[in-house]
């Protein structure tokens, strides 16, 4: 990256945690309200 | 001869709206995938070395599309939030509520992006331009409709005060894109107008590719959280139990 690797795999590696991070609490968001809404 | 109309008001409703949305989460999902990994691979591979930023330029390649993001998801909640308000539609108010953590986030991942390529750019982290502060100024107001909406406990009332300050808080949104030519600022001004863009096609190419990535990826968490706001608030209605069926 001609130098500039810290910043540019920063970027992307940053943005990588905070969307999966995102994915991942929305999933146990999704568990949590299916394990306490009960269906018939 | 019958004439077949959909009708699409139906859809307001959460009962009708949470198994439509249940059918579009996998498409939407599959899609972003697909569509971010070919706009990483054309922003790597294909488009060329910039002559004067050279390879640090390919930050541009997400934070173009984390700002954008930013700004109309707040745009988008602030719409929602107060056809919510006026006309007592609770979906809205709960698609409001479903798209500020995703917008939060885009802006988060804007204003750091920003920060790593304002460090070799500029050779500073951060400078208290126009842009930069009223995107800061941005992320507060997620933070403080996110904060506001959690700290009312009755769901309706949480959804007026969200709307109030939504409703108010969009001033930001064209102050942000207009404040490269109102104000003497270091960010550079609009790389793509209406009459012009000024980059190469394929760098071009990857930023529209990797926002339209952005986008799907949007209405696909967008579309999850408001099924689970859905069954939070609506725990106890029948229909609820019989779709879960």
């Amino acid at each position: 990256m001609g130098g500039y690797a810290l910043y540019v795999w920063g970027s992307y590696g940053v943005t990588l945690i905070l969307l999966g991070g995102e994915v991942l609490m929305l999933w146990q968001r999704k568990r949590k309200v299916s394990h306490n809404t009960p269906s018939d | 001869m019958s004439k077949r109309t959909i009708n699409w008001y139906k859809y307001a409703a959460p009962a009708n709206f949470y198994p439509l949305a249940g059918k579009m989460i996998p498409w939407f999902a599959t899609a972003s995938a697909l569509i971010f990994v070919v706009g990483l691979y054309v922003s790597f591979f294909v488009a060329p070395t910039d002559y004067q930023q050279h390879e640090a330029y390919r930050i541009i390649f997400i934070h173009v599309p984390a700002a954008w993001m930013g700004m109309f998801l707040y745009v988008l909640l602030a719409i929602y939030a107060g056809i919510g308000w006026a006309f007592n539609a609770r979906l809205s108010s709960m698609m409001a509520t479903a798209i500020a953590p995703t917008g939060a986030i885009f802006t988060l991942i804007s204003l750091v992006t920003g920060s790593l390529w304002g460090r070799p750019a500029w050779g500073v982290w951060w400078v208290w331009d126009a842009r930069l502060t009223s995107t800061l100024i941005l992320m507060f107001l997620y933070i403080g409709f996110i904060s506001l909406q959690s700290s009312i406990d009755d769901a309706r009332r949480a959804d007026r005060a969200g709307a109030v300050l939504a409703l108010v808080g969009v001033i930001n949104v064209p102050i942000i894109y207009f404040s490269v030519q109102w104000w003497n600022s270091l960010h550079q001004g609009a790389t793509i107008t209406a009459k012009s863009f000024k980059m190469a096609p394929s760098m071009l190419a990857a930023m529209l590719i990797l926002l339209a990535a952005c986008w799907i990826y949007s209405i696909a968490v967008v579309l999850v959280r408001v099924r689970c706001i859905i069954r939070e608030r609506e725990h106890e209605a029948p229909w609820l139990a019989e779709a879960e069926a």
